[in-house]
């Protein structure tokens, strides 16, 4: 088991090097000047000059010598923490990953409860009484939940409260600790707009699983020995059913960047992932570069701490 | 008299028919939800097919009554441009339906040659693939498909390679998964006895093996990619204004005028979503009849 995780850990700075690769070299193709960008049309030749002079662009992309061409150079100092400037806010892109941060986070977070406390009471109700009209009802309401998109909710999220009762969410972000009821009138209504395709995934994962357990041996075991049923349910058939549950959630954490980009967008939320889609729109070279490095560490992360979970929670599963 | 038989059937024997379509569709009757699902993706392609008859306008042509509420000229009213949203609606199903048809096919075929070459093969083939199947899989979320939009510039081409892009990692590893535990069958042995060539071996023994397997991943797939696609043409960046398409429709000028007029953000979004509800529930249908494992769970 050790030498297993050991393995896993070597590898992961490679697939984060290969990650910051393949980004550095698809920003460059991306079509357009990069200083017009950031200028804007009306800088003149001289203007543009200085601006590629003063961030490195005239160099190399590649170099065998030091500080080995524009990429060594930001790789290196993405090592020490210094991810580099970003050309079109001009401040250190880990302040403004700082400051974005805690949006992402808290929209997470929020997503996170309002999908698992629902997705996974339905789940299993609708999984211990197959073909009941419980059943049925949940099934419905969960594909149902699956095939709207969540852009197409959050829009109707904001469309209806503004048409009804005249209402729109606050836009932009007040800190929860400042004043937490206008936070929570920004943050409510976009976790609840990503937790809905999130929870349908959940309600039929959870309710499939927990179909498949109850007919295990072990079930019947149990039943065999006179426990009760209550005991059964939750000491056997929930521990059991939740292991798909633990993969599909820490891989979707790794992950969560993507619903993020769209989320943040539609209801102006200044986070990481509007961060991400202005930065590739705007070419923000290293911004986008440390961005996606940094996402993808977590992706990998997040993977193994999947995969060494798993022993928890079966203990026939070994890694050799 | 036996020896003289060319085929099985000669024998008088019927070949189990636990394939094919005449089986697939047999099972669909039976169905409910799927049969509801069949409808619907057939309703759809119709639209698309005969968008220029069901359409009551040109998509693209203006009229004076902008944002003009639905009525009988205009069911589902005009947008801001004074364009019939019923049209747009009607002709968006065209290019949806092509975008994501095509992806998922592509996708799911060249996924499918990686995944059985990389699980055949295994070794320094295999885990070469592998390797770079795990940076790939590393990006995280949209990210990739934004940066690939973004180097080809939106279009509906761009957008199809982008979702290709972002179908092939997952889905060549589920096939490599199937191809390494079909490869250790006796009938691969037998094959390779009798002399047949790797190629063969893979694409006429291993091969007809995962088919059901991949037809459940396509079902599977075209409503996610569906959505997937829909999300990168609301972000701008696939398919671009003027081309009508749900996903494009729903950003810009629908937010901007949604309190006056609601109906420009009501109407794209649900004919995408009862056109993902149709593929979800064809979809579900599939994986019932065709997975085994699954087989009963999800009725």
């Amino acid at each position: 088991m050790t030498q297993y995780i050991i393995r896993r850990l070597i590898l992961i700075p490679f697939v984060v090097i290969g990650v910051s690769l393949v980004t550095f070299v698809l920003m460059r193709v991306v079509p357009g000047d990069v200083a017009r960008v950031a200028l804007g049309t009306t800088a003149t030749e001289q203007s543009l000059a200085e601006f590629r002079e003063a961030n490195g662009l005239n160099k190399p992309l590649f170099d065998w010598h030091p500080p080995f061409g524009q990429y060594g150079e930001w790789i290196g100092g993405f090592a020490k923490g210094d991810f580099g400037r970003s050309y079109f806010h001009g401040t250190p892109v880990r302040d403004e990953l700082a400051n974005r941060l805690p949006v992402t986070l808290q929209l997470t977070i929020m997503s996170f409860f309002i999908t698992l406390i629902p997705g996974i009471i339905a789940g299993v109700i609708a999984g211990l009484r197959p073909n009941s009209p419980v059943d049925l009802f949940t099934r419905t309401v969960a594909v149902a939940g699956l095939s709207v998109p969540s852009f197409w909710i959050a829009t109707l999220f904001i469309l209806v409260p503004a048409i009804w009762f005249n209402w729109t969410p606050p836009f932009g972000k007040v800190s929860f600790f400042s004043d937490p009821v206008r936070n929570l009138q920004q943050f409510t209504l976009p976790a609840l707009a990503m937790s809905i395709p999130a929870t349908a995934g959940i309600v039929r994962l959870v309710r499939s699983s927990v179909l498949e357990v109850l007919h295990q041996d072990y079930i019947r075991t149990a039943r065999a020995k006179g426990l009760r049923e209550t005991v059964i349910i939750s000491r056997h058939v929930l521990k059991n059913s939740l292991i798909p549950v633990v993969t599909v959630v820490g891989m979707s954490l790794g992950g969560l960047l993507g619903g993020a980009v769209i989320i943040e967008t539609i209801f102006a939320l200044p986070g990481v992932g509007l961060f991400g889609y202005q930065s590739i729109l705007s070419r923000d070279y290293l911004a986008v570069q440390s961005l996606v490095t940094l996402g993808a560490f977590l992706v990998v992360f997040m993977n193994l701490v999947v995969d060494i979970s798993y022993v928890w929670f079966d203990p026939r599963i070994r890694y050799s | 008299m036996v020896a003289d038989a060319q085929t099985i059937e000669d024998l008088g024997v019927k070949p189990s028919s636990t394939s094919g379509v005449g089986y697939l569709f047999g099972r669909l009757r039976h169905h409910p939800l799927g049969m509801f699902g069949f409808v619907g993706v057939v309703l759809l392609l119709t639209m698309a097919v005969f968008a220029p008859w069901i359409g009551p306008h040109n998509p693209s042509s203006q009229d004076f009554t902008i944002l003009s509420a639905p009525s009988l000229a205009h069911p589902f009213g005009t947008d801001s441009l004074g364009r019939d949203i019923l049209s747009r609606v009607v002709y968006a199903s065209r290019v949806e339906l092509s975008v994501s048809l095509s992806a998922v096919f592509i996708g799911v075929a060249l996924a499918t040659v990686v995944g059985t070459v990389s699980g055949y093969f295994g070794g320094i083939t295999d885990s070469s693939i592998q390797r770079v199947n795990d940076v790939w899989l590393a990006f995280p979320g949209l990210i990739l498909l934004l940066i690939v939009s973004a180097v080809l510039g939106p279009s509906p081409r761009t957008l199809v390679i982008a979702l290709v892009v972002g179908t092939i990692p997952g889905t060549s590893r589920i096939i490599r998964g199937a191809v390494l535990s079909e490869k250790n069958n006796a009938y691969i042995e037998a094959a390779r006895v009798m002399g047949c060539s790797q190629l063969r071996i893979m694409f006429r023994h291993v091969l007809p093996q995962i088919v059901p397997l991949i037809i459940v991943i396509v079902s599977i797939a075209i409503p996610s990619i569906a959505l997937l696609g829909a999300a990168l043409s609301f972000l701008g960046l696939g398919v671009m204004p003027p081309t009508p398409s749900w996903g494009a429709d729903l950003s810009g000028d629908a937010r901007s005028y949604f309190e006056t007029a609601p109906w420009m953000a009501i109407f794209p979004g649900l004919a995408l979503s009862l056109t993902v509800l149709s593929f979800n529930l064809l979809g579900d249908a599939m994986r019932d009849i065709l997975d085994p494992r699954l087989r009963g769970s999800a009725q």
